[in-house]
């Protein structure tokens, strides 16, 4: 009985190694400039959803309004370096200690609310972000051109200092490594104090409280990380487009679609952002490359389609099922059985 | 000095008075028993205690602190524990999870705070379900998992919302074998318990209330005999016995 676990855990090592193997080295066989874009934004939205998972899945509300800051990110470093020559890497941590700031200043009064009500104020402040940003051409010293949007300055060449890069090689890899990193600080939180306070206030509020959790400032600090975090995620989604305008990065549709992309994956599991990145994001890629001119936002109606079918087939998301499977197999070529290994 | 001391503790909701200038005051290592009819007030000046609500008059001092206006979570790092009449477990977490939460609150390392949870559930013959989902338990096991995971908090008072309810008679029996041992290991207990065979067997001292006041309060025997106690709550049947 005891090789077969060895066996087993052999087997499940392998298969990780080769997976990550099979990840790190994709820009080395797969040329095409399309694909490897399709990839970089896989991850990004596979980034941007874990990090809302930190609220979203842990903290048990549901945030309708994580768009602004993506964009919050985005602008600062962007307007950071138009400025101030400031090089996007700094402008980066400047973008999200202002979305965490805003984040917890949102936080404090509306993660006192519950359910819908979380999510309508998380819009409406989304919402109130993109509408004050498309009205504002000058921002202090800073031209934010309103709803124009803003170009990033090309520097010629790849300068990896401007965070500009003409192959979209060095995108993938940044975009891979840190959607790791955030994996890792999602899985690192959940093995923590922070984390087990955090999924007890957001299952059971007044059970968690009764236990020593003050629910409402592990929600808050969950909140600023999450939003610091996203605002990187923000620059990076800057310097890949080298375009922006607030439609686009501050609309409800994105907010929406990194919620969509945590429910169907599996909200509050580590790996749930990024199933549901692989499972979304080919349909709103393909929908948008052949379907756009005549459908547009059809993308939006299957999710809300596949959605529905998840919630009612699979309501914690497919990283269940997924996991099960996973399981099921190594028992197979392994000769383990359940039993054994619990 | 007595441990916990109640004084004139009333809470209003509204036009309502639910708790209305009740006192008491609870020794270290009692058994107090709270009880009164549907609607007494006896969970809301539970919730006082345990710092749900802020009472709207009076105080309340455990080991010499005012705690009037304390935070649930504070007054649980202080050493009071509670449970609650419709059970809140962490549904879709394991046993052990939802013990590890409140094993957590003495120490921020988790292989002890799982270590000090695995003692626990022992103690409550939990042990062999800790990797159970809640929501898989029974409807015991779910209550026994309430006491359990407020006894993870290590608290030296633990204040016990009906957990008896619900029980069949045996399961009813183990459970106040499990509150004896509580005492024995030197925790005050403040319980809210409908089962008056429970009740009556295992408290040192009772307080009934009704209408949100204190109609009085004595040892088990004391309340049994009570005129008022039989009238307002016992029934004609305690009366003739």
């Amino acid at each position: 009985m005891n090789t077969g676990i060895q066996k087993r855990k052999k087997i499940d090592t392998t298969l990780k190694v080769l997976l990550a193997l099979f990840v790190f080295t994709v820009p080395l066989w797969v040329t095409s400039p399309t694909t490897l874009q399709i990839l970089i934004f896989l991850f990004l939205y596979a980034y941007l959803t874990t990090t809302w998972n930190l609220v979203g899945g842990f903290a048990g509300v549901l945030p309708l309004g994580h768009s602004a800051y993506v964009g919050i990110g985005a602008y600062a470093s962007t307007v950071l370096f138009i400025s101030y020559g400031v090089s996007p890497w700094i402008g980066m941590w400047v973008g999200g200690l202002i979305a965490a700031i805003v984040g917890i200043i949102i936080g404090i009064p509306t993660l006192k609310l519950r359910g819908a009500y979380f999510a309508l104020s998380t819009m409406a402040f989304g919402e109130g972000v993109r509408v004050l940003v498309e009205n504002t051409m000058q921002l202090g010293p800073f031209n934010i051109n309103g709803p124009r949007g803003i170009c990033v300055p090309l520097i010629p060449g790849n300068n990896i200092a401007a965070f500009q890069f003409l192959s979209k090689v060095p995108y993938y890899y940044i975009i891979l490594i840190m959607l790791c990193v955030v994996l890792f600080i999602t899985w690192y939180i959940s093995r923590i104090r922070p984390g087990y306070y955090l999924a007890a206030g957001g299952e059971e509020p007044e059970a968690a409280q009764s236990l020593g959790v003050n629910v409402a400032k592990y929600k808050v600090w969950a909140m600023g990380l999450s939003c610091f975090l996203t605002a990187l995620g923000g620059t990076f989604l800057a310097q890949l487009a080298l375009y922006f305008y607030p439609k686009q990065i501050l609309g409800l549709d994105f907010s929406f679609e990194l919620a969509f992309i945590a429910l169907i994956g599996g909200r509050g599991t580590i790996a749930g952002p990024v199933v549901g990145a692989l499972i979304l994001r080919p349909v709103s890629e393909l929908t948008r490359i052949y379907l756009s001119a005549v459908l547009p936002g059809l993308h939006l109606v299957i999710f809300g389609l596949v959605l529905i079918l998840v919630m009612l087939y699979q309501p914690k998301g497919l990283v269940g099922p997924l996991e099960k499977l996973y399981n099921w197999f190594l028992d197979k070529v392994s000769g383990t059985e359940k039993e054994v290994r619990t | 000095m007595a441990l916990l001391e109640i004084n004139n503790v009333s809470k209003h909701f509204g036009g309502l008075k639910a708790v209305d200038q009740v006192s008491m005051s609870i020794e270290k290592g009692q058994i107090y028993g709270l009880i009164g009819p549907n609607g007494a007030g006896k969970s809301t000046l539970f919730n006082c205690v345990a710092g749900t609500y802020g009472p709207t008059l009076g105080t309340m001092i455990y080991s010499g602190k005012d705690i009037t206006r304390w935070k649930p979570w504070d007054i649980c790092k202080l050493g009071i524990a509670r449970t609650f009449q419709v059970v809140k477990p962490f549904q879709t977490k394991t046993v052990l999870y939802n013990t590890m939460v409140g094993a957590f609150i003495r120490t921020p390392n988790r292989s002890e705070a799982e270590d000090r949870s695995m003692d626990v559930l022992k103690s409550f013959h939990l042990a062999d379900k800790a990797h159970t989902l809640a929501k898989n338990l029974t409807i015991a096991d779910r209550k026994r998992l309430e006491v359990a995971r407020a006894m993870a908090t290590e608290p030296e008072m633990l204040l016990l919302d009906e957990c008896m309810a619900g029980l069949r008679p045996n399961e009813v029996d183990q459970t106040l074998d499990e509150i004896r041992q509580i005492r024995d290991r030197g925790i005050t207990i403040f319980m809210i318990e409908h089962i008056m065979r429970a009740i009556m067997s295992v408290s040192d001292r009772i307080t009934v209330i009704q209408f949100g006041r204190k109609i009085m309060d004595g040892t088990p025997q004391e309340v049994a005999k009570d005129e008022r106690v039989i009238k307002a709550y016992l029934g004609e049947s305690y009366a003739a016995a």
